[in-house]
């Protein structure tokens, strides 16, 4: 046997797919402000939440993250990638890239990554359960329906939103998302 | 079910399997405090490896060193010969590609770091401690059912403790791209054998008959499809599932007739334990059957499903069972032989093999009993007028 033969391996990065998970986790936290300003029902599930709630939205090891949290006057804020000098209250950490990429291609729902394990959560159960009915309203405001379908754990019908609400919200959402 | 009056259950495996199982590999070695593992592959799955590979990228984690090229039974040089490799890759971990010969090599690798000198002790006199190293088993081409049941060949020296079982063993369908379906089935055959007999045993705990059960639905119910040349992936999964399931339910004390028949067996005639155990499994449930040695009919809800199984009046399940076990022979003619002539297996091997099969600790049959069970099976006649059913 030739020892010398067997060296090591430095795999290498995906690029691509963590610049894709970069924007998408921008995207989706400047929704969550703009949202939280928009519509009453991810309001009221702010509200619910502790006054210095903290969620990052990160992937393993040192993939993109996303901070969310509470600000004073009931307002929510997006961080960018770091909480400064915040405490994180609530950690969510997809465990590997690929996993990230099978959320945010929406192969997968959050609610279905979830029971799969692709993430690790630390920090209170509950309010990882509101943040996830936060991201589901978000999405079903950012994308059509035929995406947002695969992306939620289930549509909401026209009773529960209705169609202004609907698109009057995604307008108002995307304005205030990628402008101020 | 009845309840023991006193068990003990004990699972060391964590098992992920399906879309994405491979990518988890860095994130469970970096919560075992893991960063340099260590990639042994069979030969034959060498096509796998690249797939490991690709999904460590991105992880910041770098493979210690890969050695591919691992073929046929673990002799101690070789043992010996990895160690220095792990040790100039300055390893923490071990990951097993492939089938028996890999993990074989990497469980080795554990017992020496284990006993803290630079050879391999010998199989009555090992021990395992604190510095085992984390083992990752990955099953590729050359599977044969005995990669999670904790017992590894090194040279001709079976090495059986219940810590030597992977800390985790991943099932991926990438891995299976080129793998035949028709080379599991001896893997399978063993697996079908080692669950079933859980149940002929008689008394068993709820939680290892559960693992039975759930081995015996995913192999049997997937078999068939399994073998198609060109679909039949899923089922190749669900398969490998029931294969890796049912070698957690091995332990010394707890191989039934059927599986320690087949590796007495498989000793002195070099055949794979998985065929034999194929040609046996029927036999003995047919015997033990015959016999009314608390044989529970419950054994073909695994195989039948519950409508099937509802659908049976309760006094003939038993029966039924039988007629499966024998039909299932008869369907897999031309990949295992119906009877052990047909691998031209003399009788003086089988007596062999009966006096050592006796001898083994928990085989509740006696010496003539299982000499009456692998004769039929040796002939190919079931145990009703001698004719098939």
């Amino acid at each position: 046997m030739n020892r010398k033969v067997f060296k090591e391996i430095k795999p290498g990065n995906k690029y691509l797919k963590k610049f894709y998970i970069a924007v998408m986790l921008w995207i989706v936290g400047r929704a969550i402000q703009a949202a939280s300003k928009v519509d009453r029902e991810v309001k009221e599930e702010f509200a619910s939440l502790r006054e210095d709630f903290t969620v990052r939205l990160r992937v393993a090891p040192s993939g993109p993250a996303m901070v969310v949290g509470r600000v004073e006057k009931s307002g929510v804020r997006y961080f960018g990638s770091s909480a400064g000098d915040r405490e994180i209250t609530l950690d969510m950490m997809i465990k590997n890239i690929e996993g990230a990429m099978t959320v945010f291609t929406f192969r997968e729902s959050t609610c279905q990554a979830f029971c799969n394990e692709r993430f690790v959560v630390s920090g209170d159960i509950p309010d990882a359960l509101v943040f996830v009915r936060i991201l589901n309203l978000v999405e079903v405001f950012l994308l059509p329906k035929i995406i947002a379908s695969f992306a939620v754990k289930r549509y909401p019908s026209r009773s529960t939103m209705g169609f202004m609400r609907k698109y009057v919200g995604r307008v108002l959402i995307y304005i205030r998302a990628f402008t101020f | 079910m009845q309840i023991p009056g006193y068990y003990e259950f004990y699972n060391r495996t964590k098992i992920s399997s399906g879309r994405g199982a491979l990518d988890n590999i860095p994130f469970e070695l970096r919560s075992m405090d893991s960063y340099r593992p260590f990639v042994i592959a069979d030969r034959a799955a060498r096509r796998g490896v690249a797939g490991l590979v690709n999904s460590f990228h991105g992880s910041d984690m770098t493979i210690g060193a890969l050695f591919e090229e691992m073929e046929g039974p673990v002799y101690p040089y070789i043992a010996e010969e990895l160690l220095s490799i792990y040790r100039k890759g300055d390893c923490d971990s071990l990951i097993a590609v492939g089938g028996y010969a890999a993990a074989s090599a990497a469980m080795a690798l554990n017992i020496i770091l284990s006993s803290g000198s630079e050879r391999i002790p010998s199989s009555e006199n090992f021990k395992l401690n604190a510095e085992m190293r984390p083992f990752v088993y990955v099953p590729s081409a050359g599977v044969c059912g005995r990669e999670t049941a904790g017992e590894a060949l090194i040279g001709h020296s079976v090495y059986r403790d219940e810590l030597l079982v992977p800390d985790l063993a991943v099932l991926d369908r990438r891995m299976l791209h080129g793998v035949k379906g028709v080379s599991l089935v001896p893997a399978a055959m063993l697996a079908l054998a080692r669950s079933t007999d859980v149940y002929l045993d008689g008394d068993t705990d709820p939680l290892i008959a559960s693992y039975a059960s759930a081995s015996i639905s995913l192999v049997y119910g997937n078999l068939y499809k399994a073998m198609k040349r060109y679909s039949g992936g899923k089922e190749r999964l669900a398969l490998l599932n029931g294969i890796a399931v049912s070698g957690l339910l091995s332990s010394p004390s707890r191989n039934g007739i059927v599986t320690t028949a087949a590796l007495e067996l498989e000793k002195f005639t070099g055949h794979p334990a998985g065929l034999l155990a194929g040609i046996i499994l029927p036999f003995a449930a047919d015997y033990i059957f015959r016999k009314g040695y608390g044989f529970s009919g419950e054994l073909l809800l695994p195989f039948a499903g519950i409508d099937n199984y509802c659908s049976v009046d309760e006094k003939d399940r038993g029966g039924k069972m039988i007629e499966l076990l024998y039909l299932m022979l008869d369907n897999l003619e031309g990949v295992v032989p119906c009877s052990l002539r047909k691998l031209h297996i003399p009788e003086y091997i089988i007596r062999s093999a009966v006096e050592k099969t006796a001898a083994v600790n928990g085989i509740k049959l006696n010496g003539k009993e299982i000499l009456e069970i692998l004769m039929h099976a040796h002939e190919g006649t079931s145990f009703n007028e001698g004719g098939r059913v």
